[in-house]
């Protein structure tokens, strides 16, 4: 029964390989292949990197005879990663799984129940874990001699890990299904959250090489905070370092501590994915409405699905963040921006037309960082003989949907190009068309993401990720721009001796213009229609 | 109030409607019977609006007998004003809640407030379904998603109302009320066509039933007519063995 509830288990973590979640069949071989290569090149990937970090690391490290500091450092990565990279697995496989009822209706004994879902994170964790110690141990091997204890050691010390990313994960996961039953605005949390993590990363990716130095330079003060405020690090360190005493230690550790959370959710199981600990219910009163106009309410629709939905609003409106930061981030800068410019200015003259060209090149793929409109058709799904229903013109729907995407870009477009424009200094002209270029490229990727999902919709999707995530119109209207950015720049480096920066700005003005015109008019006359009889 | 003339629907090579052609006059309840896939809910989604359809003419609201002025393939708009749809499985947005879902639906019909208040009360009420209202529909079960396509489906008063199955997923008291509220609408000078497997129900609610099989009609008229002496289930037996 256990092995049955185990393959079923893996069966889960690994379906996307074999079921395209787009259509519900399954994969055909050579997609089963190419599926599994890809994965298998970005897992090789992260083991690379590591690999170069460990190696960057170990031979400063190693050479001073800082073993255990090298081994300490990883196995904080390694947790790290285990931890970060399978405690949502945790939370939807263990606390939240959609088949508890159908196997708990089953004669399932729940300690077996728990014993596959708790192998499977297991599983997930060790991976995600030996992405990190596989290429540190191997970094390890090739940087210092071996012998018996520093090859079994630092094995021994991935299983033991492997064992408190586990117990961790089951924490944590605890929590967060605690966290997320209780939420009520979970769309805007879980965007608050994935921001703070996308901050968190690009800090340390941006600072990653300045804490290497720091370590490397200040092993002795490392070495000396480690055995103080991370003790348990410590001692993981000495066991990855050959010492078979502190890997017994932390083994005894690990398992003492498995036990007791193994042996708590034994006896809490039951009562954890049975009982509704939700939300509370929101108690209905009848208060005075609001009425509002066809047109608008059509509008608030479209609102409404966009704050609804944390996937949408963090793969489709990550532009809208960014744009604010830059607008916010130039203006705090503008004094130590403004004489870095005015120091390339001096020293290279020539570069002087190039600039508004560039940054009109930068702003508009940032402002493309916003697809609003390019999922919102395939997002009607199964619901849309609603709106197909009503007595709405399908142009009054399509319209809606561009208007979201307006009201949310072009305001922060115009206050990014407005301050681009401050901070750079541009001379009024410039000033006007390349504020002019910004929100224009604003009406063209709603437009245009709107018509891509007119020609490629997808309404039989099962959740709501597939026409966001893994569609051809979001991924086109995407990195369309990036494509547009390289469309303005590039020809102008070479026109630049003989066109003037605003005759140049001013052409674009017209080229995104008439784009932006053509789309509405195909929109108006063949996208409704396409709408209407989809 | 809804008249069908010659209405043929093709998905492909085969054909899901074959030259159908009814008449529903305001008043009355008229069922539709039929195997699965015999052409029941393309029938109604073309009427509805929602599927275009090959050949034929779908006349809508009007003063009767002038039904021609409002073809459902030159006036859409017009005729789904007078219209309302609930499809076998109510698929609303999960992203609004009840309330929500029900003044989006009001606005875009232009109910003005007092009355869509009124409205939602006595049918909320009557559905069980007033302390729900604030509630996410992701969060309703089957039978409340009906209910509130239902409710949704009054909120303008429509001449017409169209159901694909409406009973399925409703509680006994709700699938009274809800029998209830269709007599009330035809006794008021409206229209209710509906597709149902339930063929007691078609029996005691219906004044008039068309069957249909591989997108025929093939048999059509009042109740008495139809079952002349024996059961509607008999009839409706026998038709299918034919």
């Amino acid at each position: 029964m256990l092995k049955a509830l185990v393959k079923k288990q893996f069966m889960e973590l690994f379906q996307s390989f074999f079921l395209n979640r787009k259509t519900g069949r399954a994969r055909s071989r050579g997609a089963i292949i190419g599926i599994i290569a890809g994965f298998a090149i970005l897992m090789l990937f992260l083991c690379a990197v590591f690999a170069v970090l460990a190696f960057g690391m170990g031979a400063d490290l190693l050479g001073q005879g800082q073993d255990w500091l090298y081994f300490s450092l990883f196995s904080l990565i390694a947790m790290f990663m285990g931890v970060f990279g399978s405690v949502f697995n945790t939370y939807s496989s263990l606390y939240a799984a959609k088949d508890n009822d159908l196997l708990l209706a089953m004669p399932i004994p729940p300690r077996k129940l728990l014993a596959s879902r708790l192998i499977g994170v297991y599983a997930l964790g060790l991976m995600y874990e030996a992405e990190v110690m596989l290429p540190t141990i191997i970094i390890y091997w090739i940087l210092v001699p071996v012998n018996a204890a520093r090859i079994l050691c630092p094995i021994g010390l991935t299983l033991v890990l492997s064992l408190f990313v586990l117990s961790l994960c089951c924490i944590l996961g605890w929590v967060v299904a605690l966290i997320s039953a209780r939420l009520k605005n979970k769309s805007f949390i879980t965007v608050f959250v994935s921001l703070v993590f996308f901050a968190l990363y690009y800090v340390f990716i941006i600072k990653a090489n300045t804490y290497l130095q720091q370590i490397t330079q200040h092993t002795d003060e490392v070495a000396r905070a480690m055995k103080s405020w991370l003790y348990p690090f410590y001692q993981m360190g000495l066991a990855g370092a050959g010492s078979a005493l502190s890997l017994l230690i932390l083994a005894l550790i690990a398992a003492a501590l498995f036990a007791v959370i193994y042996f708590v959710l034994s006896r809490t199981f039951l009562r954890i994915v049975t009982v509704n600990r939700g939300e509370k219910k929101a108690v209905y009163r009848e208060k005075p409405v609001k009425t509002a106009g066809m047109k608008s309410a059509l509008l608030r629709r479209e609102f409404k699905r966009f704050t609804a939905n944390a996937t949408y609003m963090l793969n489709c409106g990550l532009g809208l963040v960014m744009m604010l930061g830059i607008a916010v981030l130039v203006v705090i800068k503008a004094a130590q921006i403004r004489p870095v410019l005015s120091r390339l200015l001096l020293e290279n003259p020539s570069f002087a037309p190039l600039l508004p060209v560039i940054l009109a090149g930068l702003a508009v793929s940032i402002v493309g960082m916003n697809a609003i409109t390019a999922p919102s058709v395939s997002l009607e799904g199964k619901s849309l003989w609603l709106i197909q229903s009503m007595p709405v013109r399908a142009r009054d729907v399509l319209d809606a949907k561009q208007m979201m995407h307006l009201v949310l870009v072009l305001p922060l477009t115009i206050l990014m190009s407005l301050c681009l424009c401050l901070v750079a200094q541009m001379p009024i002209a410039q000033s006007v068309l390349f504020i002019a270029i910004c929100a224009l490229s604003a009406c063209l990727s709603s437009a245009g993401g709107l018509a891509l999902n007119l020609l490629r919709p997808n309404l039989n999707w099962t959740s709501e990720g597939v026409p966001i995530k893994q569609s051809m119109p979001v991924f086109i209207a995407l990195f369309g721009f990036w494509a547009l950015a390289a469309a303005i720049i590039v020809p102008y480096i070479f026109l630049g001796k003989v066109l003037r920066p605003e005759l140049y700005l001013g052409i674009w003005c017209i080229v995104l213009g008439l784009s932006v015109a053509l789309i509405n008019l195909w929109i108006a006359r063949r996208g409704a229609a396409i709408f209407e009889n989809l | 109030m809804l008249k069908i003339e010659h209405l043929t629907k093709t998905y492909g090579e085969k054909k899901a409607v074959d030259d159908l052609s009814l008449h529903i006059r305001p008043g009355e309840i008229y069922g539709f019977i039929g195997h699965n896939g015999a052409g029941k809910t393309t029938t109604l989604k073309s009427v509805a609006g929602i599927l275009r359809f090959d050949e034929g003419e779908i006349y809508v609201g009007g003063q009767w007998p002038n039904l021609e002025a409002r073809s459902i393939k030159t006036h859409p708009l017009a005729c789904k004003r007078d219209m309302a749809y609930i499809p076998d499985n109510p698929d609303l947005y999960d992203y609004m809640t009840g309330i929500g879902f029900l003044n989006f639906i009001a606005d875009i019909f232009g109910v003005d407030a007092d009355t869509r208040a009124s409205r939602i009360r006595h049918y909320a009420d009557a559905f069980e379904l007033t302390d729900d209202l604030a509630q996410p529909i992701s969060a309703y079960s089957h039978g409340m998603k009906q209910k509130l396509a239902v409710i949704s489906a009054l909120i303008h008063a429509p001449k017409l109302i169209l159901m694909d199955e409406p009973f399925v997923g409703l509680d006994p008291v709700a699938a009274h009320t809800l029998k209830g509220i269709m007599r009330d609408i035809c006794n008021q000078g409206g229209a209710i066509f509906f597709s149902t497997h339930v063929l007691e129900v078609a029996e005691k609610l219906c004044d008039k039933v068309a069957i249909i099989r591989d997108g025929r009609l093939i048999r059509s008229g009042t109740m008495e007519e139809v079952r002349g002496d024996s059961s509607l289930e008999s009839v409706f037996l026998e038709l299918e063995e034919k």
